[in-house]
C-alpha cells in the first residue's frame, strides 16, 4: 500500500494489555495545572525503565471543583504496579504543586470491565498525620489534607480499567529533518483522539528498543535493525536505500479502538513529502493480545 | 415502569396521625383497594389511608422517573396539608416520596435511601437518624434536623438534608456523617455533640452553634454575632472542597447569591473541650 507516495509496509504493531487511570489535575490558573501534570508525567516514557508509562491526555472537559484542569493517563503492567506509582506521582508531584487538587477522572471508555478502583487519596491522606479530613459530597469522598498553603484536595479513590500499551509505528525517512516533521504532524493529529497518550518526549521516540542485549545486566537494548549508522554491519537491519532516519510513536490507550484510531490518523498524517516508509515494531505476534495491521487501519 | 401512586388529602385529621406506612415500597405491586386500605393510626385508633386520601395510580411521570430514586422505587405523590401526619417517608429505602404541603414531624427518620420532596414545611425531627438518601424541604423545618433522638449517641449517619427556609434549634445535633444545608436561618445550639459531617447555614444562626463538636465542619455563610470562645482561629483560605460542594447544593436547587465557589473562609477550630478536631467556617465576603 502506497499513501502519498509513502509505502506502508504489509505488517502489524504488537500491543500489550495494561492497566490504566486516568487523574484529573486542577489549579488556580492554566500555568499551575500543567506544572503539576508535567511533573506527575514526567519520567514515565517506559515500564521497562521507570515502571510506568504516562501523559497528558489534554484538557479536563469539566472538573469538580470548576477550575482549569488537565487530564493524564497513566499505564503500568499491573494495578500494584500503577498504584506504587501513583502513590508517588501524586504525593510528591501534585499534592507539592501550589494551589493543585487531584481528582478521578473516570474511565467512561471502560463501560464493560468490571469497576476497580485503588485507594490512592485514601493512602495519600495519611501525609495528614492525623489532621486530614474528609467530605463526602454526592456520594463521593475527598480527603482534605492540610498542606503549608492551605489544603490539597484528592478523591480517596481512582477508577482503574485494562488499557492498551506499546502500540507503536515507524517512520522511516530519507533526512532526520523529514522525519521529525512528519512524526510531529502524527503528534498533532493523534492529540484529537482522546483517551490515549504518547508516553515519549513530546511523543517521539528517537531510541527505539528491541529485548534483550548481549549484556545480562541489560533487558532492552537499542533496535539495532532501524539504525541507519549501522546499517552496514547489521546482518538483519530492516532500512530500504534511501533511509536515513527513523523516529517512533508509541502510543498507549484505554481501548484497543482509540490505539487503533490513532495509529490511523498518526500513520495518515505522517506521509509526506521526504517519508520512505512506514512500518511498525512487533515480536511476531506471540507476545502481545492487541495486534494493530497498519494495511487493514488504513484501508 | 414504574409506580406512580397519588394520594390526594380529603378529610384533614382533628388528631395527629401516625403515617408510617407512607413509602413507596409499601404500595409497590398493590392495587386501589389494597392501598386503601394500608393502615394509619389516628390517635390510639387503628384507620386506614382510604379514610383520609383520593387513591390514584397513575401512568409513570417521565419527569419523575427521569430520577435514578424514582426509577428505582417508584414515586409517592401526596397532596394537601400533611402537617398532622408524622413519620411520612420514616425508614424508606428507595424511590421518591413528593408532598404538595406540609409534613409534620420525623419525617424521612430512619431513612436509608430515595428521595423525600416536601413542597411545603416540615416539623420537628426532620430526617432524625437518617443513613442515606436525600430530603428536601422547599420551605421552613422545625427543630432537631438530622438529629438523635434523645439518649442516643449519633444523629444522622448519612445522606443529606436540604432545606430551602429556615430551621429551629439543635439542626444537626450529633451528627454522625451527612449533610444538612439550610438556606436560611437556624436556632441556637446548630451542630450541637456533631461527630462528624457538614452543617452549612446560610442565613444567621442563633447562639453557640458547634457547641461540643467532635469533628465535622460547621459552614455559616453570615456572620453569628459571636463565636464561642472555645474555637480558636486559625487562618482565612478557601477550603479546596467549597467549589465542589457549591456545585453540589446549587444542583439541589440551593443558591447563595453572594456567595461564590471561591468564597474565602475564616477557619477556626474547636470545640476545644471536645479535642478541637472540629471545624466552624465563617464566609468572609458574602454580598
Amino acid at each position: 500500500m502506497r499513501i502519498n507516495g509513502v509505502e506502508i509496509v504489509d505488517t502489524f504493531a504488537e500491543a500489550f494489555p495494561m492497566h490504566g487511570a486516568r487523574v484529573r489535575v486542577t489549579a488556580v490558573n492554566d500555568r499551575w495545572t500543567r506544572q503539576a501534570a508535567l511533573a506527575a508525567t514526567g519520567f514515565a516514557t517506559s515500564v521497562i525503565g521507570c515502571g510506568i508509562e504516562a501523559g497528558i491526555e489534554g484538557a479536563s472537559p469539566e472538573t469538580p471543583d470548576g477550575r482549569p484542569g488537565l487530564d493524564c493517563l497513566f499505564f503500568g503492567m499491573s494495578r500494584d504496579a500503577l498504584e506504587k506509582q501513583l502513590l508517588k506521582r501524586i504525593g510528591q508531584a501534585i499534592m507539592t504543586a501550589p494551589t493543585s487538587a487531584c481528582f478521578d477522572g473516570g474511565l467512561p471508555e471502560c463501560p464493560d470491565q468490571e469497576p476497580e478502583t485503588l485507594p490512592i487519596g485514601g493512602k495519600i491522606r495519611y501525609f495528614g498525620d492525623g489532621h486530614q479530613s474528609s467530605k463526602v459530597i454526592d456520594g463521593r469522598r475527598y480527603w482534605r489534607i492540610p498542606v503549608m498553603e492551605g489544603e490539597f484536595v484528592i478523591d480517596e479513590s481512582f477508577a482503574t480499567a485494562k488499557g492498551v500499551g506499546g502500540g507503536n509505528f515507524m517512520i522511516l525517512a530519507q533526512s532526520d529533518e523529514a522525519a521529525l516533521a512528519a512524526a510531529e504532524a502524527a503528534v498533532a493529529a493523534i492529540g484529537a483522539v482522546r483517551g490515549v497518550i504518547l508516553p515519549f518526549p513530546g511523543g517521539i521516540v528517537r531510541s527505539g528498543s528491541q529485548v534483550g542485549s548481549r549484556y545480562a545486566f541489560l533487558p532492552a537494548s537499542t533496535n539495532i535493525a532501524f539504525c541507519p549508522t549501522i546499517r552496514g554491519r547489521v546482518p538483519g537491519t530492516v532500512l530500504p536505500r534511501g533511509v536515513n532516519s527513523v523516529l517512533e510513536i508509541v502510543i498507549d490507550g484505554l481501548t484497543p479502538e482509540v490505539v487503533a484510531e490513532a495509529t490511523r490518523l498518526g500513520v495518515l498524517a505522517a506521509c509526506r513529502d521526504g517519508v520512505v516508509q512506514i512500518t511498525a515494531g512487533n515480536y511476531g505476534g506471540k507476545l502481545g493480545k492487541h495486534h494493530f495491521h497498519l494495511c487493514r487501519l488504513l484501508s | 415502569m414504574h409506580t406512580h401512586v397519588k394520594l390526594t388529602l380529603r378529610t384533614p385529621p382533628d388528631l395527629p396521625v401516625d403515617a408510617q406506612s407512607l413509602i413507596p415500597e409499601s404500595f409497590v405491586g398493590k392495587d386501589q383497594a389494597d392501598i386503601g386500605a394500608l393502615p394509619l393510626l389516628l390517635g390510639n385508633r387503628s384507620v386506614t389511608v382510604a379514610d383520609f386520601f383520593d387513591v390514584a395510580i397513575l401512568p409513570a411521570d417521565p419527569g419523575d422517573g427521569r430520577t435514578e430514586e424514582a426509577r428505582e422505587g417508584g414515586t409517592l405523590h401526596l397532596c394537601g396539608d400533611l402537617s398532622r401526619f408524622k413519620h411520612i417517608g420514616e425508614q424508606m429505602a428507595c424511590g421518591r416520596v413528593v408532598v404538595d404541603g406540609s409534613v409534620g414531624s420525623h419525617a424521612g427518620a430512619f431513612m436509608t435511601g430515595g428521595a423525600l420532596d416536601v413542597n411545603g414545611e416540615a416539623g420537628d425531627y426532620l430526617g432524625a437518624h437518617m443513613s442515606g438518601g436525600r430530603i428536601t424541604v422547599r420551605g421552613s423545618a422545625g427543630h432537631f434536623v438530622g438529629a438523635a433522638y434523645r439518649g442516643y449517641v449519633f444523629g444522622m449517619t448519612g445522606g443529606s438534608i436540604c432545606i430551602h427556609g429556615d430551621a429551629g434549634h439543635m439542626v444537626g445535633a450529633r451528627l454522625r456523617r451527612g449533610l444538612v444545608a439550610v438556606g436560611g436561618s437556624c436556632g441556637d445550639l446548630a451542630a450541637y455533640g456533631m461527630r462528624a459531617g457538614t452543617v452549612l447555614i446560610g442565613g444567621k444562626s442563633r447562639v453557640r452553634a458547634g457547641a461540643n463538636m467532635v469533628r465535622g465542619t460547621v459552614i455559616l455563610l453570615t456572620p453569628p454575632e459571636a463565636i464561642m470562645p472555645t474555637f480558636r482561629y486559625n487562618c482565612v483560605y478557601c477550603p479546596g472542597f467549597w467549589p465542589i460542594l457549591h456545585a453540589s447544593l446549587a444542583g439541589l436547587g440551593l443558591d447563595f447569591p453572594g456567595v461564590s465557589p471561591q468564597a474565602v473562609f475564616e477557619s477556626y477550630s474547636g470545640d476545644i473541650n471536645e479535642g478541637g478536631r472540629g471545624e466552624i467556617l465563617l464566609c468572609r465576603n458574602a454580598n
